[in-house]
């Protein structure tokens, strides 16, 4: 079986992995990058297909030009980067790797995990049917496919993600019916500010102008309530919230529609590095279950560190100086550079770092849920997409003595479909602690266990007869 | 906009065309798409139906994470579309339930 | 919650054994507390594939029929209205080496000499009962006896159906010690309380010896770590329980088992290592079981692998169960050394301790089981890999 000896693996090629990849290559590492996607650039750096001819670049948006910017420092620096593979278990100093059906290692002095995050799962009722999306599978879509989810789109959820992306519907041409705002009215424009220093600031006045010119209704206390329609979603029906999110009955309106996108924030990708056996704690504030780590992001185990909003939802700058720290710091303990000279280098960052979470501290609260997030659903809502486990589900397995997601499992075959639990996780926890009484915190997510992504049984099959 | 589809072809130029199947019907398609692309740009949203409750799924997360894409692909039981390039050939199917029974 | 301060049996341990016995126990009338550390299901009972294997007890004992025991899975199924995943369509055991095979027909007439119902299958009959079985497979034989339960599933519902006949569960809730006065167990502490009891069952399975010490008996058994991995795949891709018949012999330690789920999932398994408590899901097992599932059955190859995991098997050095008193302690029972066919004897498990309990005996003789004939042979013990 293949295996590559580095000094640092980093798992994830986003803005914090190819971040952290540019300084320990510099700072004399041997570094190899490894992602799931067909090319660099994780999610807010996707780049689109190799197949397609970039013809005007300006039109690709800021955040491709940023994404290229990078991208071109890291093909400069000669950085390895393998894609389309997957990391399917971890250990300290070894990361088990199937691309396709090859499965092949990587044993390194240090790791760095920056596996990002995915959009929160908000189940409501409706949320399953087709047309129904993520705000990011929306993006993504849009962003690298070049194509539609839709034609008459409703935004619904909070954060800056669903202003962007409302316009780029817009300019793309879908006729954007609304966007809901659940935050606090008075201080979401500064949302944007997550992405980066007080010059954003203008961005997120200029996207709601942008909104306002295109006459994009932008309404703020209010959120979807149920997507309906059969075979796929034709019509929204929305209401009023008040400042905990919980919904004013008798202010529900009904919209045509044919695409729903949700986008309530995002949850940190942690099955590595709870596989690995790295603490957590639990932060909503920053997603949800997320690690442990030091000033210099390195985490409880030795060697072993995090970066980007896999450690965290923060957005892309954030990610990129975190990254550099984490690439940094790993070079110095793998002996590359000595202390001095990692405190030169990564001073620049850390007082960035510093300064953007003095603006996150102010932030925290508006975009993290607030407990009528979880009061969308009916008995018959599905938590579990994948084993289609409803809320009326779980209540029966609580009254029945359950009090962990380690109960639910098995009995209700919650967690144990496709997905690994990803998508139905953040809301057990939620939602068993409210029907519990227990602090989310108090409840342990669902036991990590390889493979972390599915993997064909073929890969397994390498045959060691050429050892 | 390529006619009757929302592709969006703004700054980019597709590659090359192709033709895959889906469902039996022949689907042009272009180099670099993914099979989530193709299909959600013609206007078919439907791409698996739940196991239990015979519902019909489509793309959700969009980036590999939810599994809600998965259809059989070139006789691959609960490949994700949207994780799939398609290349010409290809044989893509409503995936019903956990797969047709062997 | 009124203060429960006694009961008539104290069972330790929460798997399929002990919720088997609280179950069996509650149902002849005695009240019944059932202490277990973690969440139900949290040791052997909450890795295990969940066969239901065709023979019944050991060389120790005569055989017993495989119907009856699956008539006890069948009856309590529908006394208890639960849901086990109750599957009854048979097993199909295979050969694929001229060893194994020459065994097989051995087996198979020992077998049907007892009068337990399976048959050698010519090569046509195994195409057409598994069509996805590997031209390697050289022969095969298939009983209707056996199947699968979820043992999960089970577990919860023993404790379930324990609970409705007046048993108290206690979950995360480890005992801490066990109060032994004039030649008895008067007792258990758990969960900073102390209950009293008439009679104490240790059903503790791997973690037995653990729990013995409290009450000052010695229980021999170590934890055997057996890993398994779960695959995706369409219905009827495997259509029965296989498993692989080998050989007895020093470097047997056990066959290959592909067991399919209703939902679309087929578990494989297993491996056998003594490693300590230690459950982590090793690299190398999952290798190891890959390529002999697929040396079974090639098609596997296609499927995906959605996760693998480990648990620890009670087991003795001579590998056979300990259901029996402790010759210390007049009212202290053992129920263990199950090994990997705890899911199969969990129910009958269940019956005879309720037996030495209410009876003071049991309906057949288990005599191979006795705990006191470790303290017999106590030089040299040489358990450990088989």
């Amino acid at each position: 079986m293949r295996t590559e000896r580095v000094d640092l693996a980093i798992v994830g090629a986003g803005p914090a992995g190819l971040s952290a990849a540019l300084e320990a290559k510099a700072a004399g590492a041997e570094v190899l990058v490894v992602d799931e996607n067909d090319r660099p650039g994780g999610q807010i750096f996707r780049q689109p297909p190799r197949a397609f001819r970039i013809e005007d670049r300006a039109k690709l948006g800021r955040d491709h030009k940023r994404g290229r910017a990078l991208l071109d420092a890291v093909t400069a620096a000669g950085i390895g980067i393998e894609t389309n593979t997957a990391v399917w278990n971890i250990a300290p100093g070894h990361l088990a790797c199937c691309s396709g059906e090859t499965s092949w290692e990587i044993q390194s002095g240090a790791i760095v995990i920056a596996t990002g995050a995915y959009d929160r799962p908000v189940p409501l009722p409706g949320w399953t049917l087709p047309g129904v999306f993520t705000s990011g599978g929306v993006q993504t879509l849009l962003k690298s496919q070049r194509v539609l989810a839709g034609r008459r789109v409703l935004l619904t959820g909070t954060g800056p993600l669903n202003l962007v992306l409302a316009n780029q519907l817009a300019e793309a041409g879908a006729d954007v019916v609304a966007v809901l705002e659940l935050a606090d009215p008075g201080l979401f424009e500064l949302m944007p500010m997550l992405r980066g220093p007080w010059s954003l600031l203008s961005d997120g006045i200029g996207y709601v102008r942008q909104l306002r010119r295109r006459k994009i209704p932008l309404m703020r206390g209010w959120t979807l309530i149920e997507a309906r329609g059969t075979g796929q979603v034709t019509s929204a029906v929305i209401g009023q919230v008040d400042r905990d999110w919980r919904l004013i009955k008798g202010t529900e309106r009904t919209f045509d529609v044919d695409t729903i996108c949700l986008g309530y924030g995002l949850v940190p990708s942690t099955e590595l590095s709870r596989l690995i056996g790295c603490e957590h704690r639990y932060d909503i504030a920053l997603g949800g279950w997320v690690p442990n780590h030091d000033l210099y992001r390195e985490t409880s185990i030795a060697n072993v560190f995090v970066a980007g909003d896999g450690s965290g939802v923060a957005g892309s700058l954030v990610a990129m100086e975190e990254g550099r720290v984490a690439g940094l710091r790993a070079a110095m303990r793998l002996g590359k550079i000595s202390e001095p000279v990692f405190t030169e280098k990564s001073a620049s960052s850390l007082q960035r770092l510093r300064r953007l979470g003095r603006f996150r501290a102010i932030l925290d609260g508006l975009s993290a849920p607030r407990p009528g997030l979880f009061e969308r659903m009916t008995d018959d809502t599905l938590i579990c997409r994948c084993e289609e486990v409803s809320l009326g589900d779980c209540r029966q397995a609580v009254k029945e003595g359950a009090v962990s997601l380690m109960e639910l499992k098995p009995r209700l075959r919650a967690g144990m479909g496709m997905c690994q639990a990803r998508i139905c996780g953040p809301t057990l926890i939620e939602v068993l602690g409210g029907l519990t009484g227990q602090a989310p915190e108090a409840i342990k997510p669902f036991s990590q266990r390889p493979p972390v992504k599915p993997i064909p049984l073929a890969a397994l099959l390498d045959s060691e007869a050429a050892e | 906009m390529t006619t009757g589809s929302t592709r969006v072809d703004l700054g980019i130029k597709r590659g090359t065309e192709i033709t895959i199947t889906v469902d039996g019907k022949r689907i042009v398609a272009f180099e670099g798409e993914t099979v989530a692309a193709v299909l959600l740009a013609c206007g078919q949203r439907i791409f698996r139906y739940s196991a239990k409750r015979n519902e019909p799924r489509s793309l959700y997360c969009g980036i590999g994470v939810c599994q809600e894409c998965r259809m059989v692909i070139d006789g691959n039981i609960n490949t994700r579309a949207c994780m799939t390039t398609v290349r010409a050939g290809m044989v893509v199917k409503t995936q019903h339930g956990l797969g047709d029974p062997v | 919650m009124s203060e429960v301060t006694g009961f008539d049996v104290a069972v330790i341990g929460g798997g399929v054994i002990g919720t088997s016995i609280a179950y069996h126990a509650a149902k002849r009338g005695l009240s019944v507390g059932l202490f277990e550390k973690g969440p139900l299901a949290s040791g052997a009972s909450g890795a295990s594939l969940g066969l239901r294997s065709i023979w019944v007890w050991s060389h120790l004992l005569p055989l017993e029929s495989g119907l009856k025991n699956d008539q006890r899975f069948i009856d309590f199924a529908q006394e208890t209205g639960e849901d086990i995943e109750l599957d009854t369509s048979g097993r199909i055991i295979v050969a694929n080496s001229e060893d194994d095979l020459g065994y097989m027909h051995e087996f198979v007439e020992r077998l049907q000499k007892r009068g337990i119902e399976i048959r050698l299958l010519d090569q046509a009959e195994i195409r057409d009962v598994e069509p996805n079985l590997s031209p390697r497979v050289i022969g095969a034989a298939w009983s209707p006896i056996g199947g699968n339960a979820m043992p999960i599933k089970l577990t919860y519902a023993l404790a379930r159906a324990a609970r409705r006949l007046g048993a108290s569960i206690f979950t995360h809730t480890p005992v801490t010690g066990i109060d032994v006065a004039g030649g008895r167990a008067v007792g258990v502490r758990a969960g900073a309380k102390q209950y009293r009891a008439q009679w104490v069952v240790n059903a503790a399975g791997a973690w037995c010896a653990e729990i013995g010490q409290f009450a000052g008996v010695d229980v021999p058994v170590v934890p055997r770590k057996g890993q398994v991995m779960l695959l995706n795949a369409p219905p009827g891709f495997v259509r029965h329980g296989i498993a692989s018949l080998h050989k007895p012999g020093p470097q047997q330690t056990g066959g290959t088992n592909i067991r399919p789920t209703p939902h679309g999932q087929i578990i494989v398994g297993g491996t056998s290592e003594y490693s300590g408590f230690d459950t982590t899901a090793r690299e190398e097992n999952a290798r190891d079981i890959a390529r002999r599932c697929v040396d079974l059955v090639p098609a596997l190859a296609k499927l995906s692998v959605l996760r693998s995991w480990a648990g620890v098997r009670p087991r003795t050095s001579d590998g056979e169960f300990i259901i029996s008193g402790a010759e210390q302690l007049d009212n202290f029972l053992v129920a263990t050394g199950h090994d990997f066919v705890g899911v199969t004897h969990s129910l009958v498990t269940g019956e005879l301790i309720t037996e030495m309990m209410t009876e003071g005996k049991t309906s057949v003789p288990i005599d191979g089981f006795r705990l006191s004939r470790f303290t017999a042979s106590k030089s040299g013990q040489a358990h450990g890999a088989a």
